[in-house]
């Protein structure tokens, strides 16, 4: 094959005589088809898909562009716009200028017109949601006969509250008289001895969910005397009874799940818990208050200890002042005593008189007796204080 | 519903008497007395789950009949 190389086109400039074809041909359009995907961009920037059965469009309506409803997916709509080429994605997409419901987009209107004017009036206020009783005994349940939903909520409360009797109102759930019957049946379940309402369908169309949307049911949710739970639809319908209900619930089954928070399983394990742990419980109690009497007696014995010890000290502090003042004034009398008897046996040392100048006399060397006769001219030793003196004995008159 | 007050009332009081056990200072006679109190009800409670059946009762739109719909299989 021979192409001429030359010609060959860039990307970019390929892209832009496309741009230009596109923008210049598609200037001025009303497209018709269903919202997609549709994303609100925290940009601002509003991004979805219009499709129909066979094709799909990229659309974006810019930030700035306002429309006087919530688009939704699913919803029909005529976007009013033109096509652009998007380059860095080489793909085109309609810019919007803007949108208009169309069908089911009249109801959406109508949705959004009445959420604002009871949203308004309180009806949506958290603070009357009402808190659901934990065992419900009696249960209303408003539904189709026919139908899966009924199912659904019946074999739910049937697993779990198998007890609790269900005060089930037939309801026409759809079409001419719905919401008329929706009303009736919220009013007499409420003269029921049921503790919660459970109002609900399964999933439709707009249309078919309509009934749930009206002032009427709206009314009569916010007026209800008894909790209500509104299950209507899929996980993605939401209804103005939904916002209304003490409790939204995403699903029928869901719904009956939540008005059963204590399913009979966990009753009955509760209970049969309970037959088994009172005793252990109670044995602890009887435990603890054993080991608590003993406490009480280690304190009290404790206590007479210390007093016993400090009864103790106190006494051997006692004892040893009066042991110590004993051996002072003993130690005092003794040596008093003793200086008395020192005194004593001074006075009674026989050299005690050389003191006062008295002699002793020794004859050979021995003191001598009084008894004892001397001779003439017999030395004798005088024994003084501070000396000794040999004396020769001269009888006679010496001045002779 | 005598039978609702009373079974939802004999869980609240049994949760009660276990609380009682483990934190309330009782003497022991009382404490004795409301651990038999907890075993009757748990007891009474166990009977009462194990006889229960569900009971479907139908309201029509008139209360008490249910003619004019159709009733529930």
């Amino acid at each position: 094959m021979q192409y001429n190389t030359k010609s060959a086109l860039s990307v970019s400039v390929l892209t832009n005589k496309i741009r230009g074809v596109l923008e210049n041909d598609f200037s001025n359009l009303l497209v018709q088809g269903e919202i997609s995907n549709f994303k609100h961009h925290s940009s601002g920037h509003r991004y979805f898909t219009l499709k129909d059965e066979k094709a799909q469009l990229k659309c974006v309506l810019w930030r700035g562009k306002n429309l006087k409803f919530q688009p939704r997916d699913g919803m029909q709509v005529i976007a009013l716009g033109r096509l652009t080429v998007y380059p860095p994605q080489g793909n085109y997409q309609m810019d919007c200028d803007d949108l208009k419901p169309l069908g089911e987009g009249d109801l959406y209107m109508a949705f959004e017109a009445l959420k604002a004017k009871l949203s308004e009036k309180g009806y949506f206020n958290d603070d009357r949601k009402r808190v659901l009783p934990r065992i419900p005994m009696a249960i209303g349940v408003s539904t189709s006969p026919t139908g899966a939903a009924v199912q659904d909520i019946l074999s739910t409360l049937k697993r779990r509250l198998p007890f609790a009797e269900i005060y089930f109102r037939p309801t026409l759930v759809q079409g001419e008289g719905a919401a008329e019957d929706i009303v009736d049946a919220i009013n007499e379940l409420q003269k029921t001895p049921v503790e919660i309402i459970i109002i609900g369908r399964g999933g439709g169309s707009i249309e078919d969910l309509w009934s749930y949307n009206t002032e009427i049911v709206a009314d009569a949710v916010y007026n209800s005397t008894k909790p209500v739970i509104s299950a209507v639809g899929h996980e993605t319908d939401f209804t103005i009874a939904d916002f209304v209900a003490d409790l939204r619930a995403p699903t029928p089954t869901a719904a009956a799940e939540m008005v059963s928070p204590l399913a009979v399983d966990d009753l009955m394990f509760f209970v049969n818990d309970t037959a088994a742990r009172l005793p252990l419980r109670i044995l602890n109690r009887i435990n603890m208050m054993k080991s608590g009497t003993v406490n009480k007696y280690e304190k009290i014995a404790s206590r007479r200890i210390n007093d016993e010890i400090n009864r103790y000290n106190q006494f051997v502090d006692n004892s040893e002042y009066i042991f110590s003042n004993n051996v002072k004034n003993k130690i005092l009398n003794l040596s008093s005593a003793l200086k008395r008897t020192e005194a004593h046996l001074k006075s009674l040392y026989p050299m005690a008189p050389l003191d006062k100048g008295f002699a002793a006399v020794k004859h050979a060397n021995d003191y001598i007796h009084k008894n004892d006769n001397l001779s003439n001219y017999d030395i004798i030793e005088l024994i003084r204080k501070n000396e000794n003196i040999n004396v020769k004995i001269i009888k006679g008159d010496l001045k002779k | 519903m005598k039978k609702s007050e009373s079974f939802e009332n004999k869980i609240e009081r049994i949760e009660n008497i276990i609380d009682e056990l483990d934190n309330a200072e009782l003497p022991l006679e009382e404490l004795l007395k409301i651990y038999e109190e907890g075993m009757k009800l748990s007891a009474e409670c166990r009977e009462f789950l194990n006889k229960s059946e569900q009971k479907i009762i139908e309201i029509g739109k008139s209360y008490g009949k249910s003619d004019s719909v159709q009733s529930l299989d």
